[in-house]
């Protein structure tokens, strides 16, 4: 029994590569050869990191015999992707397996599930870890001599770390789990903790090499520090290196922590997969929640809720309208250092007259950031399933299209009046040339809005099961960003090498462009109420 | 309150809905049955003017629902045959959405959103997610933000369909309350027990095309609606009373 659910377990996950998600039809050749080009190229960039990383560590260690520190960096590094690499499948195999109903009404011993489901989630682990551990034994043994006790302690150590991260999944899974059932406001955290996540990254990832060498250059006091207060990590080390006690110790222990954990699980599994625990219960008070509101206000409320219920549609689709406000804060802040660096420029290259250019500078990146603000591009394919709702009500389908307009401006043009004006005023921009640069920002971001949703009409996709199909695969939203990113090179393009010589300033330009972004709007708002409506009833 | 006028739809080269015509009078509980595929929904949508179609004409209370579709949306409430309402919203909010588009005052919402979902026992589940309800709870609630404006007209696919006992009966009991007080019900059954005994007029369409109409006497006789629908359906039989 347990070969036949893991079996079908990994037909899941191949399948899941394999098939088209939206038409469950087999990928085609080109497709899936693109699909699988783009892993080898993430798998081959993430396997150079891990050679790069190797080199640092194992340079500066081997020298001073510190083999042992070399592999509890990169083991636990390994041991990280391996653990976050496979979580979430983790959680979506065991926890939210939309078959354990079915294998649970079957004659199949609850273990027997549970088991075939962890071996794969340690295969996942395996993958994912191997990435990192390959380049690290590499390296180790293209630059130690080896004996083949310490070649067999390598391989067996890599089961030994992944039966760990299995382990480490399985916890790491149930909690997500039990968040998922019961937190409150769960999209909003979602893209709170998506935030914090990339921010982290960010900031790791521009210091990574100054954390890097400081752990390489003070390696001695680290390795000290870890033989005398954690042995365990210790025992690890030398595990890898060929201390066959080492490995055999540390082994027993990664086993007997798993099968705890296993154990628990196994006793916990049936409860877990047959207890709805729903969403926690909200007490209904009919004087707090019955209001009367206006259609249109109507309208653009069911627009708001729409996004900020979906952490996807957040993330994908509404990120601009707080990395705008954040990139004009970072200029704010660095506003000297920026300035300084132009006014180099400017010196060094007085025809360029580079500090001339700021108002438009800030309008065409001002114009990057609005073409991340996409609500309207999936609001009609967002419908979906539901648009029978408002088919059927009595409400002008100007009103509907309008609403859904209306809301991405609400979001979007607060935030790009605010993150141009801190701009101008950081990079002291006259008042007059502010007032102008603000206005075509924002004209620019109502026209993304318009657009995003005359596009939406153009290409509608109601047929969807999962909605990060419209958020994030859609055409509309391709095009809009895209074409959005486009147009901002465009529009500096045109000014360098049109403009310049026929307009005296470059403000003069932005004038021209809130002209243009005016008319642009006008008329697609336009073919919105004339033939987008005829496309709404249509649908 | 209802006048279908030789509607016809076409998907492709399929007439889902042949030359339909079919009279609805207030006061009156027509019941609507065909096998599957026969052209019920499609009919239903094309009344309440999600499905655009080729031919003929569909008036509510005398207005056309081609020329005054407003006005025409204002008059009657639609309850689907699945009912996906938005899960992004709580039961209470997706009600209050309802009534903001019908512009019901506050003082009327509140009585009928205790009355109806007091009676169909959902009122402490108002709160909560759409997501979060069963099938049933989803179609009490369809049923309420349906009865939420004081529709004269109501137009019903498969409204019984995940229903409990209990709110089944207090749906038919709603239903003969809107037709006494000079309303109409239009609504579609594979139920044909629940046909016969509610409905005063009944249709009965095959391949798209109605193949008999009129008071359950006239459609009946002496037999029962399973048999007459059976024979009916078997012989493609053309005959409107």
């Amino acid at each position: 029994m347990f070969k036949l659910i893991l079996k079908k377990q990994l037909l899941e996950i191949g399948t899941f590569y394999v098939r088209d998600r939206k038409t469950g039809k087999k990928q085609t050749g080109g497709k899936l050869v693109g699909f699988i080009f783009l892993w080898l190229c993430v798998a081959f960039s993430l396997f150079m990191a891990g050679f790069g990383m190797a080199d640092l560590f194992g340079d500066t260690f081997f020298m001073i015999g510190l083999d042992w520190y070399y592999f509890t960096l990169m083991g636990l590094i390994s041991l990280a992707l391996g653990v976050f690499g496979s979580v979430f499948n983790t959680y979506a195999s065991i926890y939210k397996a939309k078959d354990n109903d079915l294998l649970l009404s079957m004659p199949i011993k609850t273990n027997s599930i549970l088991s075939a489901k962890v071996f794969v989630t340690f295969i996942l682990s395996m993958i994912f870890s191997c990435i990192f551990y390959v380049p690290t034994i590499i390296y180790y043994y293209t630059h130690v001599h080896q004996t083949a006790a310490s070649v067999v302690c390598t391989l067996l150590m890599f089961i030994v770390l992944n039966i760990v991260s299995s382990a480490l999944v399985c916890i790491l899974g149930y909690v997500i789990a039990l968040l998922s059932y019961r937190l409150q406001g769960k999209s909003y955290m979602t893209v709170i903790i998506t935030l914090v996540l990339m921010g982290g990254y960010y900031y790791f990832y521009f210091r990574i090499n100054k954390y890097l060498s400081y752990i390489a250059a003070n390696g001695e006091i680290f390795a000290a520090n870890l033989k005398g207060k954690a042995k365990i990590v210790y025992l690890l080390g030398n595990a890898f290196v060929g201390d066959v006690k080492a490995l055999l110790l540390f082994a027993a222990i990664a086993i007997v922590f798993f099968l705890i954990v296993f154990f628990i699980l196994a006793r916990r599994y049936l409860k877990i997969m047959t207890t709805n625990r729903g969403e926690a219960k909200v007490e209904y008070v009919a004087e707090k929640s019955i209001k009367t509101r206006s259609v249109q206000k109507a309208l653009v409320a069911k627009e708001a809720k729409r996004f900020t219920k979906s952490a996807v549609y957040m993330l994908n689709s509404g990120l601009g309208v707080l990395v705008a406000p954040i990139f004009a804060v970072a200029v704010l802040i660095k506003s000297d250092t920026v300035m300084k660096a132009l006014t180099t420029i400017d010196a060094q290259i007085p025809k360029l007259s580079i500090m001339s250019y700021i108002p438009l500078i800030i309008v065409v990146f001002m114009m990057t950031l609005s073409a991340t603000i996409l609500i309207t591009a999936p609001s009609v394919s967002l419908e979906g399933k539901y648009i029978w709702v408002l088919k059927s009500l009595p409400v002008n389908t100007i009103d509907i299209l309008m609403a859904k307009k209306k809301f991405q401006n609400m979001l979007a043009v607060p935030s790009v009046a605010i993150a141009s004006a801190v701009c101008c005023y950081a990079f002291e921009v006259s008042f007059d040339t502010s007032i102008m640069v603000v206005l075509t920002s924002v004209v620019y971001a109502m026209f993304i809005g318009s657009m995003g949703l005359m596009l939406n009409l153009l290409m509608p996709n109601l047929e969807w099961k999962d909605e990060s199909v419209p958020v994030k695969q859609s055409m509309p939203i391709l095009i809009l960003m895209f074409g959005g990113w486009a147009l901002a090179v465009a529009v500096a393009a045109l000014y360098y090498y049109v403009f310049r010589k026929i307009l005296d300033a470059p403000e003069n330009f932005v004038m021209v462009m809130f002209v243009l972004f005016v008319i642009a709007g006008s008329l697609t708002n336009r073919w919105i109420s004339t033939e987008g409506v005829k496309r709404w009833e249509a649908l | 309150m209802l006048e279908i006028k030789n509607l016809t739809k076409i998907y492709g080269d399929k007439r889902a809905v042949d030359g339909l015509t079919l009279t609805i009078n207030a006061g009156e509980v027509y019941g609507f049955i065909g096998h599957n595929g026969a052209g019920k929904t499609t009919t239903l949508k094309s009344i309440v003017g999600i499905l655009q179609f080729e031919e003929g004409e569909i008036y509510i209370d005398g207005k056309s629902i081609k020329e005054q579709p407003l006005e025409c949306k204002k008059i009657f409430a639609y309850i689907p045959d699945n009912p996906d309402l938005y899960d992004f919203m709580t039961g209470i909010q997706y009600l209050n959405f309802v009534a903001d588009v019908y512009e019901v005052s506050q003082k009327d919402r509140e009585e009928r959103i205790h009355k109806y979902a007091s009676a169909f026992e959902i009122e402490d589940n108002l709160a909560e997610m759409i997501g979060a309800y069963s099938h049933g709870m989803k179609q009490k609630l369809a049923i309420i933000s349906a009865l939420i404006h004081n529709p004269k007209l109501i137009l019903m696919d498969e409204p019984f369909v995940g229903l409990d006992p209990k709110a089944s009966h207090i749906l038919k009991e709603y239903m003969h309350e809107i037709c006494a007080d000079g309303g109409a019900i239009f609504f579609s059954t594979h139920v044909l027990d629940v046909a016969e005994k509610l409905c005063d007029k009944v249709a009965i369409i095959k391949g798209g095309k109605l193949i008999k109409c009129g008071t359950m006497d006239e459609v009946k006789g002496d037999e029962s609606l399973e048999e007459v629908f059976l024979e009916l359906v078997d012989e493609g039989v053309d005959a409107n009373v």
